[in-house]
């Protein structure tokens, strides 16, 4: 597959008068993870849902491969950009078959294929994120982490060029995070993910993307925008590189009650 | 036995009960079933007949060549009378669902929506007040009265973010409050008190007033609103999942949500206009139908109006059989039947879980 | 299946309990907003808690001076009884429309304390000695009436016409009769009550006859609104109209007030005459008529096919009433030609 650049360019969402999202321009580029950091209320899910069908009034253009996405019709967005939804409770009564198979005939009411080719493909996206054998388990019966995949699962059962997650690492222990996020960067696709986690970003994103207050502060490599005034001004944490034998990784402690406060605060 | 040890074999059993059981065979039994039951119904009432003299009158009466009074029951009175227990039946169940999936609660039916109160309403005025003067049935103003309830709410629950379930609960049983109230209130002040047991009977609701006549427009309106959800089933699944999740996949998730909500308003006004407001159908039956063949909609659809139809004919069936001549309020049998068969099968669930 | 043991006992819980609720659901038909409720003693139990049970009988030192009437029809009767003049107010005037002549001018020309049940302000603020009406429910039974009690306490004598609903089948007109002689008693008029119960009973036993009875489907609603065929029972005070005019109702052997009966059955028993109970809705005369003539549940009855429909009011036909006899004569009239 050729995965697509999305851009966004001086992209404004407003509510109750207040810019929830101000002329906020970035690339995410073809086929590598871009992480949306930021504190919360910094505007991150809010830039992830339109590519996800909202319908927020918005001004500024929202591009994929040059198209404004909302020239493509719903069905064939959703062909292109796989999102990964959150699991809701009361659909626990679902098997993970069933779960996934929503997000492969849920655009289109004509069944493309026949009911083989779809089961084909549920199974095929079920063993891609490696839960192929839970297929008929509840998702009531599955961990957390068994769930999370399923979603992604749902998200990637058509084939999508694009992966649009928000916070995909939440509830997941330490080793399904990594699990998850790895997986998502060697899939080859574009991938827009808002992250929490800071030493993930450094490890599997290609390119970094801050936001604060609804505006971009720092674009570009981890290592760049990354930097410890940056992180110290928008979350108020101290950090550092750390090179290690297996990478360099971004470590974060707590702010010391000497440390020079940060310009959010003052804000 | 512990789930985690089915074999890759059952890779495809679904959610349900009867998850391991195709759908084609449920569909098939309980249309065997409801079938039976539809005999059933026709041969037996308060005046016993032969079986002879049923089927007698039934060929008489395709060939509209109908005598006497055998003729004229099982064909003018029981045969009808069936027919709109199933029509009904299915109907109510079909609205429970859609709303189901609209307020994304399963505890609740189509009458959280206000439409039972604003039919209620439309039934009062013309049994009160108008009726002769504009020349309208009770069965007119009630579906009125639906209609107009259903519109209400749907203008009151819209907003520029489009049809939010919540929303819609809260202002369907505003609207339904305040159609009960303005209900009373027309009684009250009716010229004539005693127009308050008549409204009484008619909100009980009842299929004892099966007409021929109003067979073929309620057939027309149940068919057609099984279509649409059916063919539809596929965007029901989607919309369970979340209106934002819905919108992920594709979906115009406001457009969708508001022609839902119109299908549900049509067709529980038009099943309501006939038969009064018959309580519990459109609740449990989704419930049930879930409970056996799971979550997809395109299971739950066909079975939750099989299921619907056979809960109110076995209930109307019973309801004018039972203590024959009498006929008892069919709204006690479809608790009484319904209740246990639901709590049976939740139990099962359980235990399976 | 461990779920097996369980059937048997949820079969006999469901079938005891069918029968538990078709006990008190047959025959007596669920309850109306305490707020509204008929007038008449067949419209069923929708009695407050405090409602007091039915004044039959009244004792007074002296006779009323000062009355009021909770009913047009209680008016008619001691208009009849030649102490109208003593009527300082009345309620329910709805009644009052069945009157005609002499009697009817005497009725309008009654002060109205409230159109509608007689609520108990207005009633006591008339101040009168002696209230009466023809409902055992006009007695607290309706929301804002007066209870006997609350009238005792202020002086004032309470008398209604109790018993329109028998115990057994209803077929004689007693229930009126006795308050007739209740009112005569209280007024010291017994004289001129006994002679209007002669004169009455005397026409009913004219139309006594060793005829056939015209079997006959007391109609209290046209079934064009999807509800069923609803009567009244063979305890109501309307089977003994029906009974004393020459004819018998389909329900005189199902006992209750208000029933509801299969059209199976209807069809099947047939009846010659339909008697259409009006005053329940507001559909006029000829547009109950109409609408049975029409009525495809009905249309397989003799009645229906020869045309034999006749309209009753409910206020005369299923509460005591000075026009009780003159319905008799009516349906006895159009059972005469239906025969």
């Amino acid at each position: 597959m050729t995965p697509p650049e999305i851009h966004y360019e001086c992209v404004t969402v407003t509510a109750s008068r207040r810019a929830i999202v101000d002329l906020v321009t970035f690339t995410a580029p073809a086929g590598v993870v871009t992480a949306l950091i930021g504190p919360n209320g910094s505007g991150k899910s809010t830039l992830l849902s339109l590519l996800a069908g909202s319908r927020a009034r918005r001004q500024g253009a929202v591009l994929i491969d040059g198209r404004e996405i909302e020239t493509l019709r719903g069905a064939h967005r959703a062909d292109q950009i796989g999102v990964l939804a959150q699991h809701a409770a009361h659909q626990s009564s679902l098997t993970a078959s069933e779960m996934v198979e929503i997000g492969l005939r849920a655009g289109s009411l004509l069944r493309r294929g026949t009911a083989a080719d779809s089961r084909v493909a549920v199974a095929s996206a079920l063993d891609a994120v490696g839960i192929g054998a839970l297929g008929s388990h509840l998702m009531a019966e599955l961990s957390g982490g068994e769930r999370q995949r399923v979603m992604l699962a749902q998200a990637l059962v058509r084939n999508p060029t694009v992966l649009v997650l928000d916070e995909p690492t939440n509830h997941l222990d330490i080793g399904h995070q990594h699990e998850l996020l790895a997986m998502v960067a060697e899939s080859g696709r574009t991938v827009i993910a808002a992250l929490h986690t800071l030493d993930a970003v450094s490890t599997y994103a290609g390119h970094v993307v801050m936001l604060d207050h609804g505006r971009v502060v720092g674009a570009g490599a981890p290592r760049e925008v990354l930097n410890e005034e940056a992180v110290d001004a928008v979350f108020g944490v101290r950090s550092m590189f750390v090179d290690t034998s297996f990478g360099s990784q971004l470590v974060t402690a707590r702010r010391l009650p000497d440390h020079k406060r940060s310009a959010r605060d003052q804000a | 036995m512990s789930r985690r040890a089915v074999s890759q074999n059952s890779r495809n059993r679904r959610s349900g009960l009867l998850g391991a059981v195709p759908l084609w065979v449920t569909v098939l039994l309980l249309l065997v079933v409801l079938l039976a039951a539809t005999v059933v119904g026709v041969a037996v009432g308060a005046v016993p007949l032969s079986v002879g003299e049923v089927l007698g009158a039934i060929r008489r009466g395709i060939s509209a060549t109908s005598t006497g009074t055998t003729d004229f029951i099982v064909w003018d009175l029981r045969v009808p009378r069936v027919l709109e227990a199933i029509l009904v039946g299915a109907g109510l169940a079909l609205a429970g669902l859609i709303v189901q999936v609209l307020v994304r609660n399963p505890i609740a039916d189509s009458y959280v929506l206000g439409l039972s109160s604003g039919a209620g309403l439309g039934a009062v005025i013309v049994m009160t007040i108008a009726g002769s003067a504009v020349g309208i049935g009770v069965q007119t103003g009630a579906f009125g009265g639906a209609i107009a309830a259903g519109i209400a709410v749907a203008v009151l629950a819209s907003s520029r973010g489009g049809f939010a379930a919540m929303r819609l609960v809260l202002v369907g049983i505003a609207v339904g409050h305040l159609a009960s109230g303005a209900m009373s209130f027309v009684v009250i002040r009716a010229s004539n008190a005693d127009v308050a047991q008549q409204v009484m009977y008619w909100m009980l609701g009842s299929i004892a007033g099966a007409q021929w006549e109003h067979v073929p427009l309620v057939g027309l309106v149940v068919g057609v609103g099984l279509g649409l959800v059916a063919s539809a089933a596929p965007w029901m699944d989607a919309l369970a999942l979340g209106d934002d999740a819905a919108a992920g996949l594709g979906l115009r998730v406001s457009r969708l949500r508001m022609a839902f909500f119109v299908v549900a308003c049509a067709l529980t006004a038009t099943v309501v206009s006939i038969s009064g407001t018959i309580g519990f159908v459109g609740f449990v039956v989704p419930n049930l139908a879930r409970l056996l063949v799971g979550g997809m909609h395109r299971r739950v659809i066909p079975v939750t109006a099989l299921l619907g139809s056979l809960l109110v004919l076995a209930a109307d069936t019973s309801a004018r059989t039972l203590l024959a001549p009498s006929e008892i309020p069919i709204g006690i049998l479809t608790a009484l039947l319904g209740v246990p068969l639901f709590i049976l099968v939740v139990r099962r669930s359980l235990r399976a879980a | 299946m461990r779920v097996s043991s369980r059937v048997p006992s949820l079969v006999a819980l469901v079938t005891v309990s069918v029968f538990a609720m078709a006990g008190c659901a047959a025959g007596s038909a669920p309850e109306p907003s305490p707020a509204v409720a008929g007038r008449t003693p067949e419209s069923t139990a929708n009695v407050h808690p405090g409602a007091s049970a039915c004044p039959a009988e009244v004792n007074v030192d002296s006779p009323p001076e000062r009355v009021v009437t909770l009913d047009g029809s209680a008016a008619a009767f001691l208009i009849e009884l030649g102490v109208g003049d003593r009527i300082v107010g009345t309620a329910g005037i709805d009644f009052i429309q069945d009157f005609g002549g002499p009697l009817r001018a005497d009725l309008d020309s009654i002060p109205v304390l409230d159109e509608a049940q007689g609520n108990q302000e207005a009633v006591l603020h008339a101040q009168p000695d002696f209230v009466t009406g023809i409902s055992p429910y006009q007695f607290g039974g309706f929301e804002g009436s007066a209870t006997v009690e609350t009238l005792q306490e202020n002086g004032i004598s309470a008398l209604g016409a109790c018993g329109a609903i028998a115990e057994g089948e209803n077929v004689t007109l007693d229930a009126m009769y006795t308050y007739v002689g209740e009112l005569g008693k209280a007024f010291g008029v017994e004289e001129k009550a006994d002679e209007l119960i002669s004169e009455l009973t005397a026409r009913v036993d004219e139309l006594v006859s060793d005829a056939e009875p015209v079997s006959a489907l007391v109609l209290t609603a046209v079934p064009d609104d999807g509800t069923g065929i609803r009567t009244r029972g063979g305890t109501s005070f309307a089977n003994a109209l029906v009974h004393l005019a020459g004819g018998r109702s389909l329900a005189a052997d199902m006992s209750g007030d208000s029933v509801e009966l299969s059209a199976e059955r209807v069809a099947v028993d047939n009846p010659s005459v339909i008697v259409a109970v009006s005053g329940f809705s507001a559909q006029s005369s000829e547009e109950m008529e109409s609408a049975i003539l029409t009525s495809p549940l009905l249309a397989s009855t003799d009645a229906v096919k020869n045309g034999d429909v006749i309209v009753v009011p409910q206020r005369v036909l299923l509460s005591p009433s000075l026009l009780n006899v003159d319905a008799i004569e009516v349906l006895a009239a159009a059972f005469d030609r239906a025969r």
